[in-house]
Parts: structure tokens; sequence; C-alpha cells
């Protein structure tokens, strides 16, 4: 997995206000574009009933919480974790524990969502397990290399003046690596948009009923508002990302 | 030994035994470090410098053994609040990248409660005293600031709550020669003034003798080779190792520790500007030296004139170029201009630029060799005083 | 003496033919190579023989293709494509040659017509269907009398409870009891017109969209079974996971889902070329009743078996092949 970690130069704000705006507006052309492709045809049955407006909204409604609460979930469970295994007394579960985080992302997101439906339920609970187990890992690695990539020479200053290893972590260790960690949050709200598409399949709606009706269906308009959908609201989460990165960066970094 | 002010640390048969090597890092050392000084800790790299250092504030903690800072044993106890009282500057410095100057050397003061005004207060004075204006540096953060910037703050912030004790690991190691120089200067002219206990690691031989009032040279386990001034290592090492480690040069090393004000000068004939030539000639004749040194209305020295000016020219004016040092020069500094001059003589003037004496080669024969006679002389009292106790 | 030597041979020669005569009756005993398959000759010719995603398709699809490998043809294989109108997109644009296909979906999904103006008599609409296709260049080989319909199950325990057994009593409860009355069911039959909307309309009752779980096909008959997320399912008539499941078949007497007699469709250039194809099918098709087929889809939903296995031992069960 890969990590991002952004340089500043030594002006303090990466792009300009124009800059930031760029995204948003290539965003809203292609939504906008989307609606005129759809408004100029004529939609059969089949098509009708997963395109449109109200069926769209709360498939984008079902998405957004699926993203949402499943990168609540991560964060909760990720990132105190990935603080804990930096600390010199875990060294012996840093292996275990990143074997089990590594299982979660490489077993296959659909039959993950399967053996829970057979053992289980289907659902909204499911599918936010299973988008857990898959975007755990990025978020969990980027804390733990957050905090290692502080500079030691800082730590060390920071424990020679007197501050105790909780403090060092609180005030040095964590807001130097929150970039990072940010970074890895991201990530996995990116991922959880496209692996959210699934969710379909168990009941837990979003956008993935759009784009499967249109495969099964063979309605390529149907598949493709349904994928236009998914990618622009991921790269609409990746903007956020970047600009709650942006601002949550600590001043001099 | 006398001499020695009352003892501000005190180690205590120190070892430190890191798992898995064969020989401790530290094999029982014991060091008592007088008050007010500076005390240079050098030796070769792994010789265990460094890992002494950091036992004395537990960074590192010991295997066996005390540290007693005042009487006080503090080898066991909360080490977070020993380090608050220690000042502690690393070779890197590690100032905290995402934190404003001052709140960088607020720290410690805010650990221990100060009020927000008092850190204020010290924050702008400790700033003023490393040579940096408050009010501009106050607010910058640190990847704004010139490597020899970051040196100062951080030993400001090492003494933000006025420590006794200040430890630093080879603090000036990673700046260019020049600010370096210029940065020992100033921390020279910063502990006359506040008179600290520090402990300071090196492995600059040059560095030690400039910085230090005691030396220890340390070998393999922190093994003490010789624990004395600069002075006396310089004129007396006490084995093979020592010499080795301070390596040729020692006398003249011995000539940076002493300045002009600490010896004789020699004097000069002298003739003034507005003399007249006649006059000028015939002390020249009457003189063994070859030339007559040239001073302003003033008494400022202006040139070296020889019996050729003399006889050319109508006034005393002309001449070959002097070269000055002021009182405070080392006298290494003065050999220096010594070499680099005609004459192979520098002309010592005092504040105000007037001339009060010269120094050449006979002058620096002299000082070295009454520095010798005073060493026998203070090892033969020594001995006589062992012998009569 | 005479005369009982020629009675004797009379009667053996009457026995010696009507011996042959069975041997060469249609489905009857062996030829030279085994099985009645093999008298049909398709050596050299290669064909792509498709099928559908689901379990009945698989082992069709593979009775297909054993049946034509008996006749010395070279087979290719395209047993799992998604979606019926991918197949039959394959088919129509020459990357299959054949598959088995459905009246009613020929109907509704290839022909396009509407529901309700289909005729209710099972051949008729096969008729009707086989005649529209063959404009489109697709050729309808006789129909079987299996009829894998949609249908609606419900677990036997929820049956009792709520004395449901019919599709009309199911839409009783469901305007009864509004967000009770859940429906579990995949895309497609949610989103065809013959699926989910045209049943309710033809029934009359309305389920809000908070009562329908979309599910994956694999998954809606345990689902069903379990009643907790849904009252009744989507299932077909011939599914093996039906009896798996224990669910029981809703009855349509309304008869909201049309027929859905299998006939194996071929592409017309395909027949013309191969007429012999006809010989393979027609057999075979008579054969493959509703009973049957659940019968071979529960071996392989709920035994375990390959289709391959069941394929093949259907096959020789009924005389096709050695």
């Amino acid at each position: 997995m890969t990590i991002a970690v952004e340089q500043l130069d030594v002006g303090l704000r990466r792009r300009t206000a124009l800059g930031w705006l760029v995204t948003p507006a290539v965003l809203v052309a292609v939504l906008v574009a989307l609606w005129l492709i759809v408004a100029g045809r004529q939609l059969d049955s089949i098509e009708e009933r997963r395109v449109n407006l109200a069926f769209i909204g709360v498939a984008a409604m079902e998405h957004l919480t699926l993203t949402a609460v499943s990168t609540l979930l991560v964060l909760v469970i990720a990132i105190p974790l990935g603080v804990l295994l930096t600390r010199p007394s875990a060294r012996r579960i840093t292996g275990p524990a990143l074997a089990v985080f590594n299982v979660g992302q490489a077993i296959p997101s659909i039959g993950l969502l399967v053996i829970l439906a057979i053992v289980w339920d289907v659902g909204f609970w499911p599918a936010v397990v299973a988008l857990v187990a898959y975007s755990a890992l990025p978020v969990l690695r980027n804390t733990m290399v957050g905090i290692q990539q502080v500079d030691e020479s800082v730590v060390e200053s920071g424990r020679g003046m007197g501050l105790s290893r909780l403090q060092v972590l609180t005030r040095i260790e964590l807001p130097l690596a929150v970039p990072v960690i940010l970074t890895g949050l991201r990530t996995a709200l990116v991922i959880n948009v496209g692996t959210a598409t699934i969710a379909a399949l168990v009941n837990a709606g979003g956008f993935g009923g759009i784009i499967i009706t249109g495969l099964v269906q063979n309605r390529q308009l149907v598949t493709l508002v349904g994928s236009v959908l998914t990618a622009v609201l991921a790269l609409a989460i990746d903007y956020l990302g970047r600009v709650a990165e942006e601002v949550l960066r600590p001043r001099g970094l | 030994m006398t001499d020695t002010p009352p003892i501000k640390i005190r180690l205590d048969k120190l070892v430190k035994r890191f798992p898995g090597q064969a020989r401790p890092a530290v094999e029982e050392l014991s060091l008592e470090i007088p008050e007010g000084e500076i005390l240079i800790l050098v030796g070769p790299s792994g010789c265990g410098k460094t890992t002494t250092m950091k036992m004395i504030n537990r960074l590192i903690e010991p295997t066996s053994g005390r540290i007693l800072l005042d009487d006080e044993d503090v080898t066991h106890g909360d080490p977070d609040k020993l380090r608050r009282r220690i000042g502690y500057v690393i070779q890197q410095i590690g100032l905290f990248p995402h934190q404003t100057i001052a709140q960088n050397i607020a720290t410690v003061p805010g650990l221990l409660g100060w009020s927000k005004e008092r850190i204020a207060a010290r924050v702008d004075e400790l700033i003023g005293l490393v040579g940096m204006d408050p009010a501009d540096y106050r607010d910058r953060y640190p990847k704004q600031l010139s490597g020899g910037q970051r040196q100062r703050i951080g030993v400001a912030r090492a003494m933000s709550a006025d420590p006794d004790v200040m430890l630093m690991d080879e603090p000036f190691g990673a700046i260019d020669p020049i600010t370096r120089d210029r940065l020992q200067n100033e921390f020279l002219r910063l502990q006359a003034e506040i008179k600290k206990t520090i402990v300071f690691v090196t492995h600059d031989i040059d560095e030690a003798i400039k910085m230090g009032d005691r030396i220890a040279i340390l070998r393999e386990g922190s093994q003490i080779a010789q624990f004395d001034t600069p002075e006396r290592i310089l004129v007396n090492p006490a084995d093979e190792f020592v010499s080795d480690f301070i390596g040729r040069g020692a006398s003249l090393k011995r000539l940076s520790l002493s300045r002009v004000r600490d010896i004789e000068p020699s004097t000069w004939p002298t003739v003034t500007v507005g003399d007249d030539p006649a006059v000028a000639r015939r002390t020249l004749e009457e003189t063994d030296r070859g030339s007559l040194l040239v001073l302003d209305e003033h008494g400022a020295p202006r040139s070296w004139v020889t019996a050729e000016h003399l006889q050319r020219s109508s006034g005393i004016d002309g001449g070959l170029p002097v070269a000055t040092v002021g009182s405070a020069a080392t006298l290494s500094d003065t050999l220096n201009e010594m070499l680099t001059a005609r004459y192979s003589t520098a002309v010592v003037v005092d504040d105000t630029g007037r001339y009060t004496g010269v120094v050449d080669i006979d002058t620096i024969n002299e000082a070295i060799r009454g520095m010798r006679s005073a060493e026998r002389e203070r090892q033969r009292s020594s001995l006589a005083k062992g012998a009569a106790t | 003496m005479g005369q009982r030597r020629s009675r004797v041979g009379a009667l053996a020669a009457a026995l010696c033919t009507a011996l042959v005569l069975a041997g060469c009756g249609g489905g009857g005993t062996a030829g030279p190579g085994g099985g009645s398959l093999a008298a049909v000759d398709l050596s050299g010719a290669t064909f792509a023989v498709g099928s559908k995603e689901f379990t009945e398709q698989i082992v069709l699809g593979e009775i297909a293709v054993q049946a034509l490998q008996a006749t010395g043809a070279t087979v290719k294989p395209l047993t799992t494509i998604t979606g019926t109108t991918n197949v039959r997109t394959a088919l129509t644009s020459g990357a299959l040659d054949m598959y088995w296909e459905y009246s009613g979906t020929g109907w509704s999904t290839h022909l396009k017509r509407e529901v309700k103006d289909a005729p209710k008599d099972p051949v008729q609409l096969y008729d009707q269907v086989k005649q529209a296709d063959a404009a489109n260049g697709v050729a309808w080989l006789a129909m079987a009398p299996l009829n894998n319909s949609y249908a609606m199950g419900i677990s036997e325990a929820k049956s009792k409870e709520l004395n449901i057994t019919t599709m009309s009593q199911y839409a009783t409860y469901a305007t009864q009891n509004a967000g009770q009355a859940s429906i579990c069911a995949a895309a497609e039959f949610l989103t065809r017109d013959d699926g989910l909307p045209g049943v309710a309309k033809t029934y009359g009752f309305a389920v809000p969209p908070v009562a329908v779980a979309e599910l994956e096909l694999s998954l809606v008959p345990p689902e069903t079974a379990k009643a907790q997320r849904c009252l009744i399912g989507e299932i077909t008539t011939t599914d093996g996971a039906v009896s798996a499941n224990k669910l029981l078949v809703l009855t349509d007497d309304k008869k909201a889902f049309f027929d859905y007699n299998a006939a194996m469709t071929v592409r017309k250039q395909v027949l013309d070329a191969n007429p012999k194809l006809a010989d393979v099918f027609n057999p075979i098709a008579a054969k493959l009743t509703t009973d049957a087929v659940r019968a071979l889809n529960e071996k392989v939903d709920v035994g375990g078996e390959l289709p391959e296995d069941v394929a093949k031992e259907w096959l020789q069960q009924n005389g096709f092949v050695a």
C-alpha cells in the first residue's frame, strides 16, 4: 500500500484559492453532462425503474451512509491500534496484528459478504463489516508509518527535556503524524466508496443496484449512470479529504 | 585537588551493559563534576561518552551505579521530573517543527506551571540572549530559520527553565566551521555570565580544548584516560593514548589557550609621524633593530620604517604595513598574524588602538618556557604534598 | 416333420424381425457406438454452446454439449454468461451458435411484447414466438414440457402460520399488512416488466420499497427460508434450492407468470448448415419434463453433484448415450 506524504515548500499553503475550485467545477460539469445525456433519451420501462431521481437519491444516501459509517469504524479501530503497535511494548504482537488486517484486505469482499450472509445476516451491518475489513489495512499502516516517520531527534529532544512518553505521543508524535494518517483515511474513504457498490447484493442499497441492473439487463445507459455517479462520489470525497488534510495539517510543516 | 568549586554532579561507579553486548558500554565510571564549569567528555567514536552523558538525565538507565545531583541520589525516582531540571541539547537540535519558536522555548516552563506572563517574558529574554530579535523570531517556525539560528534556539530552549545543569551532545557538530566558531565564542561569553554546570560531549579535541574548563578523555568502555584542565593535559599527557588523541601540535594548541594579556610583551623603538627625520635616523642607528615603528598623533601604529625609507623621504611617512592584535587575542592567532606580517612581529594595541607593545617569536618562546616550568613546579609541589601526608 | 420346421422357422423369423425392428426404433438400443445419438452423424462440425448462469441452464448446457459430442461434433462450451440479454446478444452476434431459451423470455425480453398480450396456452405461446423469432435469424427447435417459470416461494413454516398457499392469498395479506409482506429478489426480477412489477399489477398489491430486499440471486432462497427479512422470495419452479430450503411454491392462480417452456434456440445459418441438429435436440426436449429437470437441479444444488455428471447420468438413463 503506498503512503503519500506530501512535502510543503517554505510557503505555508500549497495551492491558491483558485486551484481548489478546479475539482468541484469538473465534478459539477460531469454531473450536468450526465443529466443532459439521460434527459435527452427516452427511457424504457426497465431503465426507468432505476434511472430516476427518487431512486438515485435514495441510493446516494445509502451509499454515503455505508461509506461514512464504515470509515468511522475504521478510524476508531485502526488508528488507536496503529498507535499502540508503534509502542515498544507491542513489538511481539505487531506481526500477527498486521497479518489479520492483511487477510481482511486479501479476502475478496464479495466472498466475505456471502459468508457473512450465510453465518450471520444480510443488510447494512454485514456490508459495513466487509467494508471495514477491506479498508482497515491502509489506515493502520499509515498510522504506524506516520508515527514512525517522525524525526527521531525531535522525539529525543522532547524526552530529554522532560516530556513523559504520553506527552511526547500527544504533543509531538501524533500532531506530526497527522498528515500521513489523514492521507490513509482519505484512501480508505475512497476505497469504501468503490467497494460499497457490492452492498446492493445484500440489500444494503447504494449505487451498486444501478450498476448491477445495467449489467444484468444489458442496458448501457443504466450502467453508465451508476458508474459515473459512483466515480463522482469517490472523487468528491477524495477532494473533501484533501481539503481536510490541508486545513488540519499543522502549521510549520 | 586545589581550586575546585563544590561538586554539582557525582557519578558513582556507573555501569551500562546493553543486551547482547560482550563488553559494557560504560565500565564502572566514577566522576565528579564541579559546579559552574564546562566538563568535556571527549574520546574516539564508540568510547561511550554519549551513553555516559545520557545516563546523567537517565535517557539511558544505568545497569548499576548511582547518579548524585547536588548530593541527591536521582538514580531512581521519576526520570521525567529529573529531566525538567536539566537542559538538553543534541546535535540535530530537534526543534518541534509544528510549533513556533516561542512555543518551543515555552515547553518546559509550561510543564513546570509558570504563568503565561512569566513564560512570555522568559521567551523574549532567551531569544535576545542568544543574539536574535524576539519580535522578529518569536512567531516563526523552525523551518524558516537557518542552521545556525536553529542551534541558538536549541540552546535557548534548553535554558528556558533556568536549569543549573545542561547536557550538550555535540551541539555544534552539524554546522559549518565559521558559524561553529562564532557560536562557540558566543556560548563561552554566555557561560561567563550565567555560570551553569555543563557536561559537553564532543569527538573534536580542538573544540574540547577551546570550550572546556575540565576535560575527561575517555577510552573504550568510557574509561577515563585523563581527567584534568586543558592546559595540563596538553603539557603533560598521561599516556600514549592521550597524546595520540591530542595529535601533533600540542604546543600550538597550547598557544590557543593563552592570550596576549597573559604574557609580557616586548617593546620596540618608536617614532611619531611629525618627528624630525634626522632624529629618527639617529634613533635607528642607536638601536640594534632594523626598523622603527611609526605611530600617529594618537599613538596608533602606522608603519615600519627602515633606514632606506628615512633616507629617501623628507618626512616620516610611508613604510611597511603593520599587523596588530588586541590584548584578548590568543597566542595562536597572534602567531598567525606574525607569520603573515613582515618582520614576524605583531604590534599589540589596547582598546583604543594605541600601541602597548609587540609580540615576536622570542616573546612566544618565553611564554612557552614559562608554561612548562610552571607545570613542573606544580607537579613537584603536589608530589611533595603527597609525600608529606 | 416338414410342417414343424416351417412353423419354428416362421416363429424364429418373426422373433428376429421383431428384435431387429425394436433395435431400429427411436430411443432404442445400441448401435456400435452405444446410445441413440451415435446414430446421428455430425462429425467434423464445430458448435459453440452457451447457457445462462443458474444451475438448470448449466445442466441443460452440459446435456447439449455431451449430446453433440456423442454425435462426433466438436463443441466449444461457453456455459456461464450472466444475464439473459447478454447470452442472447452473443447468439445473434455469432459468438454463440445455440443455447436453451424459454418461450416466455423470448416473448417479453427478446421480442419485447407485452406480457398481457401473451397467449395463455403454452403451445400457442411457443408457436408465436418461434414464428416471430425466425425474422431475427433465430430458429427454435422442439419445445420441452419443462416449464421453468418464475414463481414466488414461501417458507413452509410461514405458509402454515399465515395460511398462504396461493398468490391471491399473499396479495390479500400484503394489502392488509403493508410493511410486513416483504419480498426478497435479485436485480433482474425487480426490474423486468414480467418480474415483480408485472406480478404486483396482476394481483393488485403494492410493496413499499422498504419491504423489498434486493439480494444476490443465490442468497434469495436461504433468506426466504429464514423468513426474517422477507416473507416471500423470487424462485423458479424447477429450482433445486426450493426443496433444499424447504420452500413452498405459491400457486399462480391468476397466471401472472406466464409460461417458460424450454427449447433449444439455434442461429438460423447454423441450423441450415446442420439440419441434423433437430434430430439431436427434439428427442431430448421431449424427455425434459418439469419434474425431471427439478430432480436434476436438486442433485446439483442439494446433493452437491457436478453438473457434468448429472447430465451424463440423465443422458445414459434415457438411452441417448451409452
